[in-house]
């Protein structure tokens, strides 16, 4: 090994292209978490506890799971608007005469707020490591194989006797030096992405169960004419 | 430095950079591995994809100067001996430092071949 002091010896080149690779790895985690914190926090409650009678308790059971049915269930918002109906009435006589009824249903609609939320979720796209590097020394590794072999033959009346003998030696000598002044530019292209398939489909299942139910009866109304 | 007089060779300089890119993307998943454990333990999290990055290209550029001229051994690659210390090249003329561009590129190899998987 080189003479070189500890606190001089380099940052080998792995670490320095391999640094940055691991950064951005730790860095997509980082979002990914990001993304699940954004979804429990805004999309998602924790469960309401349940009493014996089947009525939802104020308490709620994110950790414990006492109530049996541990975890989050989604939050959605209520919109209320009333939905005016028009129909046809169609009086018998001769002629029969035909007149349009109109009425208001007040409804709601139920929506997940997942679904109407963008959910953030960042990818790194390309990262792009620029730095200059000088090879101040190559770390060379030289193997020298030496082998010796020996033979003694002896003849003795009607064989012979052959004894063989080997020594094998491997020598390794490792030489590092390399520069710590290395400017390091790293460029990196983050898009939106999309969502992966399993929360795509979650999502796709709760906008499927989004649907307009009427709050009360429908009343009639006269249109001014 | 080992080099400045006796000279480096050339195919263990390229040789280096490429073992540092390998061990790189080793480093990388190393962690994606790291990564997918914790994934699998999350819920929620275990419906993304475990992050995990390839070194698409790398380029480089590697200056130098012939020390001695190829030996030609019939049959073998000629050895080439080179000098790449920075002080050395400082001291020469622009003809006589050598620049080698090189483009590497991944190539696809898995730990298991497709047959033994499919067993």
């Amino acid at each position: 090994m080189a003479n070189i002091p500890a606190e001089l010896r380099a940052l080998p080149l792995e670490h320095i292209i391999g640094s940055p690779l691991v950064a951005a790895i730790k860095a997509q985690a980082l979002a990914a978490n990001t993304t699940v914190d954004f979804i429990k926090e805004v999309g998602l409650k924790p469960r309401a506890l349940e009493s014996e009678s089947g009525e939802s308790e104020d308490e709620l059971d994110e950790v414990t799971g006492e109530s049996g049915q541990p975890g989050f269930e989604a939050r959605y918002v209520d919109f209320k608007f009333d939905r005016v109906i028009e129909e046809e009435v169609v009086t018998p006589g001769d002629p029969p005469t035909k007149t349009t009824k109109y009425s208001v249903v007040p409804s709601k609609l139920t929506v997940p707020l997942l679904a109407i939320v963008p959910i953030p979720y960042i990818r790194i796209n390309d990262m792009t490591i620029d730095f200059e590097f000088q090879i101040k020394d190559v770390e060379t590794r030289e193997s020298t194989t030496e082998k010796k072999v020996s033979m003694k033959a002896k003849a003795g009346g009607w064989f012979y006797k052959v004894s063989i003998k080997g020594s094998y030696s491997n020598r390794t000598v490792n030489k590092r030096e390399t520069d710590r002044r290395t400017t390091l530019k790293i460029t990196v292209n983050a898009v939106q992405d999309q969502m992966p398939e399993g929360l795509g489909r979650i999502l796709d299942t709760l906008n499927e169960a989004m649907k307009v139910v009427p709050v009360s009866a429908p009343q009639e109304i006269t249109l001014p004419t | 430095m080992p080099g400045d007089k006796e000279g480096i060779s050339l195919k263990a300089v390229v040789g280096g950079i490429l073992h540092a890119l390998r061990e790189a993307k080793h480093l990388g998943d190393l962690e994606s591995a790291r990564l997918l454990e914790v994934y699998k333990k999350e819920e929620v999290l275990s419906a993304f994809t475990v992050p995990a990055f390839t070194i698409s290209e790398t380029e480089l550029e590697l200056r130098f100067a012939l020390v001695e001229p190829p030996a030609e051994n019939e049959g073998e690659i000629p050895e080439i001996s080179v000098n790449i210390s920075p002080e050395f090249l400082k001291g020469l003329e622009a003809h006589q430092v050598s620049l080698l561009k090189l483009k590497i590129s991944p190539v696809n190899l898995r730990a298991f071949a497709e047959t033994e998987s499919a067993r």
